[in-house]
């Protein structure tokens, strides 16, 4: 939350310029470098260099195994091969289930608990302290407690699906293809929820409070309040989660790497952890920083697309 | 008769709202209650059928040895977060300082590059990075995975500090500066004791995310001995060798919830510093 905040004022406050006017132009000119310089060096140690880098290694032959000095100019090669890898369609729809996914099933469930939290309740302190448990766990807490929930022979999830007679014997819900995606989406669902919830309440709560009742004076259901009323209002909330849950989720390694490793096989594979399995597990550098590149294009195109957004909403 | 109708009235639309509310709550709730009752029970009662909720023996043996096992990892992340915080505060102030109050040229494209952090495949960089840490010999120490993690928080923590200082009113420090301060002065006096809300939601969201940090630990280091809890726990309940073959399914859920217990702590006690963090961000938009 705190980081979504920040991107979005910083991309609100793009274009104000500095407040301070001062008489010592050169000074201050040095002066603003100089404070930036320190957080510079970290970024450019950290970030721009491999980015720089990054580019370079997409473009080039290098595969460990064919010794570290291997490194050697080969234009699109890299891009050429993973055209031609015969999993290709594999890894993309993996993608396209998991971004699709891990984005639109925590705002949805966010959305529908926003709207039932938004109102006079009783215990509201207990229903907001459960809602930030998922927020609260660690990734690799959250995503231990979903395997051992998961478990094949004493999982709970296997045990109250057969009490209610969903399923005749044990799944194993990592290693089950048809299982396997629901699966990790009910995780992700859990964890990425509070934030967008979060974010949807502050928007809800800012709805103005006439707007309601005149809608309920002239007789609008409550569906309908939501559909003409709550929703257009908080549009602008919803786009800004959307794009930036499909920018996150895009990105994202931990979470699948955490829960499968991308298996059984390749699976639960995305492009994210597909890097890291391309590079150091069959040590092609080349190829891994290519798919990385893919990756990044995508994500800066919905960066731009975000900007963009801000951008309207200002107007 | 109206009262009657209203209050059966407002029975019709509650009970829906109540009803969804608690289903949706145990669906949030269940997975971290069944953690918590799986760690204060004997092995034995841990691999039952049916499962069971309220175990028949009390222990929490699982916790004791989990204290052991994570001892060294807990202390590394404990430490790494610190520090990371500090030198977050360091290396951001001056930079959201530089942002709002100073003028210069290319200002709008480094609030762009700090944006642009926050969109990139990170997997993507660290493959360079590990092989820049490997030459420069930063790879797997502690040195190496602090630099790291600074490099992941400060770009956030300038844009947080950033809405946060051009919203304090600037008449203070031109007063300040009037009566001789110089602008580090006026950072230094000022600007940094009005901030403090927003400074410690910077040094929260940095520990809390060195913490939870699976991504760089893995690509930059390779030995338990300078890793982060989060990912010993990773190792521990993928790669059974790695704990020496005696990882236990108990233990390793008990190391979860230690893992969790001081997320939840610093969450509880510092929320109306998180809470001032983000309103006065939002405040200013």
């Amino acid at each position: 939350m705190i980081k979504l905040q920040a991107v979005t004022q910083a991309a609100e406050h793009l274009k104000k310029r500095g407040i301070f006017s001062s008489r010592l132009k050169r000074d201050e000119i040095l002066l603003g470098y100089a404070l930036l310089l320190p957080s510079f060096l970290f970024i450019g140690l950290v970030i721009g260099y491999p980015l720089v880098r990054s580019v370079q290694l997409s473009l080039n032959r290098f595969k460990l195994t064919a010794g570290v000095d291997s490194e050697q100019f080969c234009g699109l090669c890299n891009f050429q091969s993973l055209l031609r890898d015969p999993f290709l369609d594999v890894y993309l729809r993996n993608q396209a289930i998991w971004v699709l996914g891990a984005t639109f099933l925590p705002i949805l469930f966010a959305l529908v608990l926003a709207l039932l939290m938004d109102r006079e309740l009783r215990g509201r302190w207990f229903w907001r302290s459960v809602v930030l448990i998922p927020w609260m766990m660690p990734i690799a807490t959250t995503a231990l407690t979903w395997r051992w929930i998961y478990d094949r022979q004493w999982g709970l999830l296997n045990y109250y699906l057969r009490q209610l007679g969903i399923i005749s014997e044990n799944v194993g819900f990592l290693t089950d293809k048809l299982w396997l995606w629901p699966s990790i989406l009910l995780m992700a669902m859990w964890m990425w929820f509070p934030y967008n919830y979060v974010a949807i309440l502050a928007a809800l709560q800012a709805i103005p409070k006439e707007m309601r009742e005149a809608a309920r004076v002239d007789g609008c259901t409550p569906l309908k309040e939501i559909w003409y009323i709550t929703l257009p209002s908080i549009r602008p909330v919803l786009s800004l989660l959307i794009v930036l849950g499909l920018i996150w989720s895009m990105n994202d390694f931990t979470a699948i790497f955490l829960l499968t490793e991308g298996g059984p096989g390749i699976d639960s594979t995305t492009l994210a952890p597909l890097v890291y399995k391309v590079s150091f597990r069959y040590y092609d550098l080349g190829k891994g920083a290519a798919i990385g590149m893919v990756l990044m294009l995508i994500s800066l195109i919905f960066g731009a697309i975000y900007l963009q957004m801000v951008k309207a909403e200002e107007k | 008769m109206s009262n009657a109708q209203r209050f059966l009235r407002t029975l019709r639309e509650q009970i829906p709202v109540y009803a969804t509310l608690i289903a949706l709550t145990l669906f949030i709730v269940v997975p971290f209650l069944w953690l918590l009752t799986s760690t204060v029970r004997p092995v034995a009662e841990l691999y039952v059928y049916p499962p069971r909720w309220i175990p028949q023996t009390f222990t929490l043996v699982a916790y004791q040895k989990a204290f052991q096992t994570f001892a060294r990892p807990l202390v590394n992340s404990a430490g790494y977060g610190l520090v990371t915080a500090l030198l977050t505060l360091i290396v951001a102030c001056p930079a959201a300082y530089s942002l709002t109050r100073l003028n210069y040229p290319g200002k709008r494209s480094v609030t762009g590059v700090f944006l642009l952090t926050q969109m990139l495949p990170f997997v993507l960089l660290l493959l360079p990075l590990y092989i820049i840490y490997l030459k420069l010999g930063l790879y797997n120490t502690r040195l190496g995975l602090i630099i790291g993690f600074t490099a992941l928080t400060v770009p956030y923590s300038v844009l947080l500090l950033r809405s946060f200082f051009s919203g304090l009113p600037i008449e203070l420090e031109e007063q300040a500066m009037i009566d001789g301060c110089t602008r580090l002065g006026a950072l230094w006096r000022i600007v940094l004791p009005l901030s403090t809300p927003v400074l410690v939601a910077v040094v929260l969201s940095s520990i809390v995310l060195v913490w939870n940090d699976v991504l760089f630990t893995i690509f930059l280091s390779k030995d338990l001995e300078v890793q982060t809890a989060s990912v010993a726990l990773y190792r521990f309940f993928t790669v059974r060798s790695a704990s020496g073959g005696v990882a236990q399914k108990e233990v390793m859920l008990a190391g979860g919830v230690i893992l969790t217990l001081p997320v939840i702590v610093l969450f509880t006690f510092l929320q109306k510093y998180i809470a001032a963090g983000i309103t006065a961000g939002a405040l200013k938009g």
